[in-house]
């Protein structure tokens, strides 16, 4: 079975975020930018606490989209940062096939993916993804 | 404030080795569960030559994180820069053994009004990687915004 437009993906709901999730990113990714682990820094700039480096919610849904599309099938990945993410906020991504064509003999889907707080909505990112339909199997 | 006549200039020549032991490390960082992040035999049967790395994976080189050295570079004042979006575009897939070189380049830089006055500048940072044929494997797009900076009356 190949995607087509209007599928959906499973939605998936992280358990709260953490700062040892944050602090993880940090070493795995090597953002070291205080303002996400160094707690009296981020109260210095009158913040309510650390937050997420964008790229840790963008890594987070770019693991949802490779589990849904495959990872060997990605082409395109896209990540547009809406809003910060903070200690304690529970995540849920989401996903929809937009369109699906034929590009040089492989059928190729264009897919809109987003990250929100699952209790109040709020955007945090976007992202596209643009993946061949040849299965809708995972890595798994 | 950066300014058109940076396009073009390199900022940087990442270099990466990517190896398993990082690619686990960075699979369990963005919470992906995939055996194949984690068993050369579980890559295999996904189709993979090696482990495969996570999407996201290059952000690993240091280039991309918002106090790196070439924010100065680009003459960015840091306390208003914002992350706007990143890119990537796959070209195959990035696997344990690979040997990656980078160069890091600015791709265009442009200014919009912004909403209470002054002037947001965006700039497009590309960092395009090849193995050691010179064959592209991986391009990364990166925008960085400047917002505005707006003097109170």
């Amino acid at each position: 079975m190949s995607l087509g437009p209007g599928d959906q993906a499973p939605e998936l709901v992280h358990d709260p975020v953490t700062r040892t999730d944050i602090v993880r990113y940090a070493g795995a990714g090597g953002d070291f930018n205080p303002i996400h682990h160094d707690e009296p820094f981020a109260a210095g700039l009158g913040l309510p606490s650390v937050f997420a480096m964008g790229l840790y919610q963008g890594g987070i849904l770019s693991s949802f989209a490779s589990s849904w599309l495959g990872l060997i099938n990605l082409r395109r990945f896209e990540l547009r940062f809406a809003a910060r993410v903070w200690p304690g906020e529970t995540l849920r991504c989401s996903g929809v096939v937009t369109s699906a064509e034929d590009v040089d003999g492989e059928r190729v889907v264009e897919v809109d993916l987003s990250v929100t707080n699952a209790d109040t909505g709020e955007v945090k990112v976007t992202g596209r993804a643009t993946a061949a339909a040849r299965s809708t199997g995972g890595d798994r | 404030v950066a300014d058109a006549s940076l396009i073009g200039r390199v900022l940087a020549t990442p270099h990466i080795r990517v190896e398993a032991g990082k690619i686990e490390e960075f699979a369990r960082a963005v919470h992906a569960p995939e055996a194949a992040y984690r068993s050369k035999e579980a890559a295999s049967a996904a189709g993979f030559d090696d482990i495969p790395a996570p999407p996201t994976f290059s952000v690993t080189s240091a280039h991309a994180s918002p106090n790196d050295v070439f924010f100065d570079l680009l003459d960015l004042d840091l306390g208003r820069v914002l992350h706007g979006s990143s890119s990537w575009t796959y070209h195959r897939p990035v696997v344990a053994g690979d040997d990656l070189s980078g160069e890091t380049r600015v791709a265009n830089v442009y200014t919009k009004p912004g909403r209470q006055g002054g002037e947001m500048t965006f700039v497009e940072i590309e960092s395009t990687f090849v193995d050691p044929s010179g064959a592209p494997v991986v391009t990364e797009r990166m925008v960085v915004i400047e917002t505005a900076l707006v003097v109170s009356a």
